[in-house]
């Protein structure tokens, strides 16, 4: 069943499904209804990173090294999560640049030099083919695998013409899908829609096949991770594998290996294709930064399950485990999905990295190289473009076809086997200049050619060459005795740094050779005045008042500029780049001066199809004069800088003075509600001591004036003189009491008191007041003694006072008053009660304010006040100072009013015994 | 949707050095030393933590009416 006919067809199948794809993503992108205009579809493309090598390499390096593998995934997640302080960076000068590549972004931050953007392009060339080979390998690998199964896949690979090789053709049928929907426009940032597309459902595919076979191992061949999981156990080889001890290196090979994932996620030319030239949106951002994590945790859940299995039961080459566990079970279906999921890894891979390189190539390499031929510069309309697009489509399959003869020719040598990582330390040597050169303004072009010049080169020895005296082409001698005998140079214990991983080795010199290069000399280098102006519109990139506007003050005239547009771009990006919203192409007049916003633009679409440092080449061709005015972008970002400060300063100072002008404005509302209460007690006072001074004055003048007074008469006004003047005097001394209440000056005696024993005492004071009134008093101690601390003769006022205005406000016809004391809570309770109507709710908290009677309108007072209206406010002033609480309630037991005294409870023998 | 705001920065940052301090040796060394039946509890530990960093930043990144 598993005929080469069928597997051929699934692959050929599977890759007409992509052009389909692609094709559907180009046709919506031209009717403006792109569909890769999301979040989710943006995550999945970066997910380009897993590759073959992830799919078949990572259960491989489980079985081998143990948890290591997660490293490669974990470092990813770290730079996902800053990507709002990175990524978003780079997405934003590379929008507004029109930058296509990481060369052509290394070389615009450097002042747009065309040597380091050639540079970053040979390095690239030179690390990364081999790891597009290694993905064919892949394919033929698990091509041959699926084929020969159960026999060994050996000898099918030896046996094999290089034109039998699957790989081969799909190479070529990768080749033709990438010219189609790659190289379709010349403006490489106009984006590949339809690729993206492609990429995005790749990545579908080999996350589907991945779980595929994950849940078919754990849950089929081994009935859950539990049984699993018991077998590894009782392998003691086993369940020691998945331990720190596996790991390369031990901790710093753990840590090496993350930061190297963190930097090679940045800087490999698929990684920046896919996160920075193919991003349609930088709020994309957000959701990436934590979906294409997730994507790497759930490809990754099942690699330890199937490593262990694959061990488990013997099943062959590591690196080929997703295939042979369920090969070996017998199915058919399965092992040709997972074969697709790889396949998909594989071209996926392959395709994005093919295009950055083409782009990297034609843009960098070859391009300068044109423009040194005055021929072209003469040629006819557009001619440059159309050979643009030829050398890009030549360069794709030239690169594919690299990719290919390495394959064939050392497929099987150990450098191939281990390219990958080699390849991420030969790509993170772009990570200093691209990284440092994003927030230092002063890192400089000389210092970054050094930098990476010196890298590449410590990773040319520490990697590459130990990996070709693996291979056999070099002595092996060089590994362990160093070259001519030297042992300190032994390429992968530098200076006599032993037992480190070789990854981590080779990233720790490289880079201290390539960050001291770059900074050093960039400190004592000298920029142009063109990389000032680049290195700050690099670091300022996020800066909000960031000019737009051009930086350059040249003269050229507006045909100059069009017909140099039209001669390498073609006529159409030349109307395109003339026709703006302010000005159509029917205003275009030759001999005009073109403004510096059309110079800019024209060198901007220029650099989105040439790359940066050919644009910058072409447009002073035209324009005479080339005086950038960095003085006035740096001035205008430092101006812009101050004032902002000034503005966050002034902000502040404002927001300051708003809350001091809303305090004073509260307190003087308070001065002026004082001011109003005090209008009101002046009054009032003056009210209540005129009341029984009117009245003696009368009778006083009455007894002075005649003497026809009855002597009855008589004896009765000076009866009511005395009472009047008793009133008076009381009157006062409660607004005295109050008085020094208020300002605090009241003295307090506080001590242990027994309030039952007091209670007892205010009661036989309170007596004979109470027969006269006729009121029946009961009585209710419970808690005996009570002890709280107080003044004896303050608290027998509030007590004397309550009893007093409860036989007032009692029932006149049956007058009751309750009085009740017990202890709830450690604290004593005294309440005293009356049946008469009761104070409304509302009410209750008016009769504690000072002068406040009981109206004589009120139904519950009989139509006359009763009292002073300063006896209530200075019981609770009282009770308050004692650390009490004083209040009305409903009555339990009588239904009228009740008062409600409570002070906490002291201490017995604490302070002086009770009175 | 990606606010500039230094509440915001500071909460990524801080997030990012909690997802260092998870993945670096020293408390590595202690997970991988814990002792344990089967094959110890470092994978576990690993992709406990990761889905936690991940699940956070979806927390922080993610634009709600919250902020």
């Amino acid at each position: 069943m598993r005929t080469d006919a069928l597997i051929l067809s699934a692959v050929f199948g599977y890759l007409g499904l992509l052009f389909l794809v692609a094709a559907w993503g180009d046709r919506r992108a031209a009717q403006g209804r792109s569909i890769i205009n999301s979040p989710t579809v943006y995550a999945l493309s970066i997910a380009v990173y897993c590759t073959a090598w992830t799919f078949y390499g990572s259960v491989g390096r489980a079985a081998q090294f143990g948890p290591s593998f997660l490293l490669i995934y974990l470092g990813p997640t770290l730079a996902m999560m800053l990507s709002p302080f990175i990524i978003r960076k780079m997405v934003r000068i590379a929008a507004r640049q029109r930058l296509t590549s990481i060369a052509d972004f290394i070389s615009a931050r450097y002042g747009k030099s065309a040597g380091l953007g050639a540079l970053v392009a040979l390095i690239s060339l030179i690390t990364i083919t081999p790891y597009i080979a290694l993905q064919l390998k892949a394919i033929t690998v698990s091509h041959a695998v699926l084929i020969s199964y159960p026999q060994s896949a050996e000898s099918i690979l030896y046996n094999e013409r290089f034109w039998m090789d699957r790989s081969l053709w799909v190479a070529l049928v990768l080749a033709v899908f990438i010219i189609l929907f790659g190289t379709r426009h010349l403006d490489a940032s106009e984006r590949h829609e339809g690729m993206v597309a492609a990429i995005a459902l790749e990545s579908i595919v080999k996350l589907v096949a991945f779980l595929a076979v994950g849940l078919f191992v754990v849950f089929i061949l081994f009935e859950g991770p539990g049984a699993l999981f018991t077998q590894v156990a009782q392998t003691p080889a086993l369940s020691q594998l998945m331990h720190l001890e596996s790991v390369p290196g031990g901790a710093t090979g753990w840590v090496g290996m993350l930061i190297l994932a963190f930097l090679a996620f940045l800087t490999l030319p698929r990684q920046f294709q896919v996160l920075v030239v193919e991003n349609i949106d930088e709020r994309h951002l957000a959701r990436a930064s934590w979906l294409f994590p997730l994507y790497l945790l759930l490809i990754n859940l099942f690699v330890i399950p199937i490593a262990l299995a694959g061990l488990l039961l013997d099943a062959g080459d590591p690196d080929s485990f997703v295939l042979t566990l369920p090969l070996s079970a017998g199915l058919e279906g399965l092992p040709l999905l997972v074969f697709i999921g790889g396949l998909s890894a594989a071209t996926g891979m392959v395709i994005v990295e093919t295009i950055a390189l083409s782009t990297m190539v034609s843009n960098q390499l070859i391009m300068p190289l044109l423009l040194r031929f005055k021929a072209l510069h003469t040629d006819s309309k557009g001619g440059l473009a159309r050979w643009l697009l030829r050398i890009r489509r030549v360069a794709i399959v030239l690169i594919l076809l690299l990719g290919y003869l390495y394959h064939a020719l050392i497929g099987d040598s150990y450098s191939l086997v281990t390219i990958g990582l080699v390849s991420f330390v030969g790509a993170a040597q772009f990570a200093p200049a691209l990284i440092i050169g994003l927030y230092w303004r002063g890192a400089t072009r000389l210092g970054a050619v050094y930098g990476l010049i010196g890298g590449f080169f410590m990773w040319s020895y520490t990697l590459l060459l130990p990996g070709f005296a693996q291979s056999g082409w070099l002595d092996s001698a060089l590994l362990i005795e160093g070259p001519w005998g030297i042992g300190w140079l032994t390429p992968y214990a530098l200076f006599g740094l032993e037992g480190w991983d070789i990854y981590t080795h080779s990233l720790l010199w490289s880079m201290f050779i390539n960050v001291g290069l770059l900074v050093g000399i960039s400190l004592f280098t000298r920029p142009t005045l063109l990389e000032q102006t680049q290195a700050a519109l690099f670091t300022e990139a996020l800066h909000p008042n960031l000019p737009t506007t051009s930086h350059r003050r040249g003269q050229t005239t507006q045909g100059a500029l069009h017909e140099l547009l039209a001669r390498y771009l073609g006529l159409k990006a030349a109307q395109q780049v003339f026709s703006t919203r302010t000005q159509t192409l029917s205003t275009f007049q030759k001999d005009q001066p073109a403004a510096d916003e059309l110079i800019m633009r024209a060198e901007q679409a220029l650099a989105g199809s040439l790359g940066n440092a050919s644009a910058r080449v072409l447009i002073n061709s035209v324009v005479r004069g080339e005086a950038l005015d960095i003085e006035s972008l740096l001035n205008m970002l430092d101006i812009t800088t101050q004032t902002l400060e000034y503005n966050r300063r002034l902000k502040q100072k404002s927001d300051e003075l708003t809350r001091i002008g809303k305090d004073l404005q509260s307190a003087n509302d308070r001065l002026r509600e004082l001011d109003r209460l005090k209008d009101e007690f002046v009054a009032m006072v003056s009210h209540e001591l005129r009341t029984p001074l009117t009245s003696i004055r009368a009778f006083a003048e009455i007894l002075s004036g005649s003497q026809a007074v009855p002597e009855e008469k008589r004896q009765h006004f000076l009866h009511v003189m005395v009472l009047e003047s008793q009133r008076l005097s009381r009157l006062i001394d409660e607004i005295l009491d109050l008085a020094r209440l208020e300002s605090g000056r009241m003295t307090f005696d506080a001590k242990t008191l027994d309030l039952a024993a007091l209670t007892d005492h205010s009661l036989e004071a309170i007596a004979r007041l109470q027969e006269q009134r006729n009121v029946h008093l009961e009585v209710t101690i419970l808690e005996r003694p009570a002890n709280v601390i107080g003044d004896p003769d303050r608290l027998e006022q509030i007590i004397i006072n309550l009893l007093d205005n409860a036989s007032k406000f009692a029932d006149p016809a049956d007058p009751h008053v309750l009085l009740r004391l017990y202890k709830q809570n450690q604290h004593i309770y005294l309440c005293v009660e009356d049946n008469g109507a009761g104070i409304e709710p509302s009410a209750r908290e008016h009769v504690f304010e000072k002068f406040h009677q009981l109206q004589p309108g009120d139904t519950s007072t009989g139509g006359r006040p009763k009292g002073s209206g300063l006896g209530l406010p200075i019981s609770r002033a009282i009770a308050v100072h004692l650390g009490g609480r004083l209040w009305v309630e409903d009555a339990q037991v009588l239904k009228g009013a009740c008062f409600v005294l409570t002070l906490p409870e002291a201490e017995p023998n604490k302070g002086n015994p009770a009175p | 949707m990606m606010p500039s705001n230094s509440r915001y920065r500071e909460r990524l940052l801080g997030l990012v050095t909690l997802a260092l301090m998870l993945f670096c040796p020293p408390l590595l060394l202690v997970i991988d030393r814990l002792p344990s039946v089967s094959m110890g509890w470092l994978p576990l530990y690993l992709f406990c933590s990761w889905a936690f960093i991940i699940g956070l930043t979806a927390w922080l990144m993610e634009p709600t009416k919250r902020r």
